[in-house]
């Protein structure tokens, strides 16, 4: 990497800023890419949808559907996961991009909400449009981090373990019978279930009281490449990755193995639905909720989810968030008269003044404080948290209109959930002008011809990575990260922030003038902490669920 | 009354309360409540930081030693910002509004060398000792610190400190930190104050283990990753 780097400075010193912007700009678009673009571009609109990789008999492959480019065609309904950005993220305009990004968002949530086969997990059971919405989604079928890890087990080593393996039994012995197990209520566990009581951290309670439940879930190329590579061997990894600094984790791209669905994590939140709540308005699941000690059965509805996937031209993912309509009112508004999940019209209209003075919940006059950590933690008998959005919905309305239709027209219950916003990264390399002189000159350094593929194909041999995916252009969050100067290349976050408030309802911050604002995105500190973004490893340590049967 | 003895008086409530209810058998289950502990009036005797196995047994009791230590042998006058570490408005969503972070002398030494050598692997010397000190914003003002009622996150380097179920097979979260938070009192001195959250805080490591590889330091960790 460094080697990387000082070929990349002597560049940039000999084209002063001029050359690599056009450098890493074809970098990022080889001939053959352009090629294929270009025959993706031909079949617009409707044709986005059909499937090129139909499922095969046995396990394994999902079905794809070409990269995705602005679902400007009819919206239908797929069980085909978009294998890509129809475009470059690097080339094009920011509007472009996002509404590209989005279309991968919706297209990627259709195709994960059709029903699982019975047979392979994490592969839907047919690609005729669903009329049952209330057995396992395409998503829930996927493997737990506990199928994979087992870091209490010395010789753990999931070697022989299949991805369609049912999952084994742990503390709330076999949960089969169609029944979900949830057992996180936080970001932040503590090391070991059997040490303390389970929810000593940080929770979000909705407003009948009760606390949220988190998934966290990825699918089989994820499974298979951390298998493969012996990183879920207990002893291989610690709290902060694999343990030997020589490996290089690079999760796998679409059609690189055997699911061809390239890296897909999930991180789903339920509530536990009461008479209260109208179950038309959810998918439900019937689920076992551990808290740690006990194991009770409960109906839970869907509010939140989280799909993140890496592909060849987002090397830094795309984040995709999704909510339910009836979390919280819009951004900047004080609601609309009615009750939400996780907003009380009460502590709406009976907001303390000094809201904007304090870091925490502390005390029950305060409880009405928007968007605060309950600490020292109550009981949520007590206290309900009091949820805002500070930042209006992303994702596009266009969109959101015609996808929620479909859902709507399919009898979903997914028709009530919106995209916030897809996180997706745009490299910015160096300003450039002058490209054919750009050009020139990277044809001297690299002793080639100026014109054609074959340059380009040896300054991806000279340079590797492109520079620009190695830091943040816009920092945020607590990680202390220095912002990059205006001419070194880097990768801007957009959205810079990106909260999903029934997931991420904490993370929040308050300006000098006592105004809260989303303080991170998932981007920012999954490429902060993680391991090629993800937290698995660090989950794998603090999450230890302790399975019996295997 | 300043804001930690209201904190204290409440939660003193909500303990109550929830007893209460507990022992009435109906609603909810009972939440664990943090950890809590008054620092010692006198230090007499108290001459260093406690060792691994006293801190292992009773968490409130190595938090104490460790507050005397700093009071008689390692004053928190003596200590200086770490690196980059001045009063800002925090942008984290954790600690307090405003931090300023310390850090004792032998640790502000091994913090500037692995600023500069980006390349060695981080370790603290042992007795280092870290001070986030927090503070809230002042109540008409919230763009000012208010210097009278700061609170304190609190991180030591104990050798071989390690408490039962704080391990996950070879790796112990935190690796030898102990952690606290720390209420200080109205002359923002730790004395009269009093201790939450001792040894190995999940609110803290559930968010530094991913800085495990930089000896649980996020800023160093950060200066490694994006050199």
């Amino acid at each position: 990497m460094k080697t990387q780097m000082k070929r990349y400075a002597v560049l940039a010193s000999l084209a002063s800023g001029s050359l690599a912007a056009l450098a890493f700009a074809v970098l990022n678009l080889p001939a053959d890419a352009r090629a294929e673009e270009l025959t993706v571009a031909a079949a617009s609109g409707a044709q986005d949808f059909v499937s090129v990789n139909a499922g095969s008999a046995t396990c394994g492959a999902v079905p794809l559907s070409p990269p995705a480019g602005l679902c400007r065609g009819k919206v239908r309904l797929s069980d085909a996961i978009p294998s890509g950005l129809r475009k470059d993220p690097a080339t094009v305009g920011l509007n472009y991009g996002k509404e590209m990004v989005d279309c991968f968002a919706w297209k990627t949530f259709s195709a994960l909400s059709y029903p699982s086969s019975n047979q392979c997990r994490g592969e839907p059971a047919g690609s005729t449009p669903p009329k049952n919405w209330t057995n396992d989604r395409v998503w829930e079928t996927y493997k737990e981090p506990f199928e994979l890890f087992q870091a209490t087990k010395p010789n753990w080593n999931p070697k022989n373990v299949d991805f369609n393996d049912d999952a084994p039994t742990g503390s709330c012995g076999d949960t089969g019978s169609g029944k979900k197990l949830l057992r996180r209520a936080t970001k932040f566990p503590l090391v070991d279930e059997d040490y303390q009581a389970f929810l000593s951290s940080v929770v979000l309670t909705d407003q009948q009281g009760n606390t949220v439940w988190y998934e966290v879930l990825f699918n089989r190329d994820v499974f298979e490449y951390i298998r493969d590579e012996g990183l879920a061997k207990t002893g291989a990894y610690s709290f902060g990755g694999p343990v030997d600094d020589s490996v290089s984790v690079d999760f796998p791209l679409p059609e690189e193995r055997k699911s061809k669905a390239g890296t897909i994590e999930v991180k789903a939140a339920w509530r536990i639905m009461t008479s209260d709540d109208n179950l038309n308005r959810y998918f439900t699941q019937e689920a076992v909720v551990y808290d740690g000690t006990d194991c009770v059965e409960e109906t839970v509805g869907l509010v939140g989810l989280h799909i993140t996937r890496k592909v060849e031209s987002s090397p830094k993912w795309i984040w995709a968030t999704f909510e339910h309509v009836d979390n919280v009112p819009k951004a900047g508004t004080d609601g609309d008269g009615r009750e939400y999940n996780f907003f009380s019209k009460y502590c709406a209209i009976n907001q303390p003044s000094d809201c904007d003075t304090k870091v925490a919940v502390t005390d029950t006059d305060h409880i009405c404080c928007p968007n605060l950590i309950p600490y020292p933690i109550p009981d949520p008998a007590y206290s309900t948290n009091q949820v805002t959005r500070l930042d209006p919905i992303s994702g596009s309305k266009r969109m959101e209109k015609r996808f929620r239709k479909a859902f709507k027209k399919a009898g979903s219950p997914f028709y009530y959930f919106k995209l916030v916003g897809a996180q997706w990264a745009k490299p910015r390399n160096f300003r450039g002008r002058d490209t054919e002189q750009a050009m020139d000159q990277l044809a001297d350094l690299l002793d080639r011809p100026s014109h054609g593929s074959g340059l380009m194909s040896a300054a991806h041999e000279y340079f590797g990575e492109n520079p620009a995916w190695q830091r943040p252009c816009n920092p945020n969050g607590p990680w202390g990260i220095d912002k990059p100067g205006e001419s070194e290349a880097c990768y801007q976050q957009i959205p810079k922030a990106l909260r999903n408030t029934s997931m991420e309802t904490l993370i929040v911050q308050t300006n000098k003038k006592g105004t809260q604002y989303s303080a991170d995105s998932c981007m920012n500190c999954h490429f902060a902490g993680g391991v090629d973004g993800s937290y698995l490893w660090l989950d794998a340590m603090l999450n230890p669920y302790k399975a019996s049967s295997n | 009354m300043t804001e930690w003895r209201w904190r204290n008086c409440i939660v003193a409530f909500i303990i109550a309360v929830a007893g209460w209810v507990a022992s009435t058998a109906f609603v909810t289950p009972v939440l664990a409540q943090p950890a809590q502990c008054t620092v010692l009036d006198s230090c007499s005797g108290i001459n260093s930081l406690p060792t691994a196995s006293q801190c292992e047994e009773d968490d409130c009791t190595c938090a104490q030693q460790i507050e005397c230590y700093v009071r008689n042998q390692e004053p928190l006058e003596n200590y200086k910002t770490a690196p980059g570490g001045g009063l800002q408005l925090n942008r984290n969503f954790f600690h307090n509004r405003f931090i300023k972070t310390l850090i004792s002398p032998k640790g502000r030494k091994a913090w500037k060398y692995y600023k500069k050598h980006l390349d060695e692997d981080v370790v603290f010397p042992d007795g280092t000792v870290v001070y986030k000190a927090g503070y809230l914003p002042k109540d008409k003002n919230v763009a000012k610190p208010d210097r009278s009622d700061p609170s304190a996150y609190m991180m030591v380097k104990i050798e071989g400190y390690c408490p039962d179920g704080s391990s996950v097979g070879d790796y112990c979260l935190g690796g030898d930190w102990f952690s606290a938070e720390v209420n200080l009192d109205d002359n923002g001195v730790v004395s009269g104050g009093s201790i939450l959250d001792g040894g190995k805080s999940s609110k803290c490591f559930g968010c530094h283990a991913a800085a495990e590889k930089s000896d649980w330091m996020w800023k160093l960790f950060s200066d490694r990753r994006y050199p």
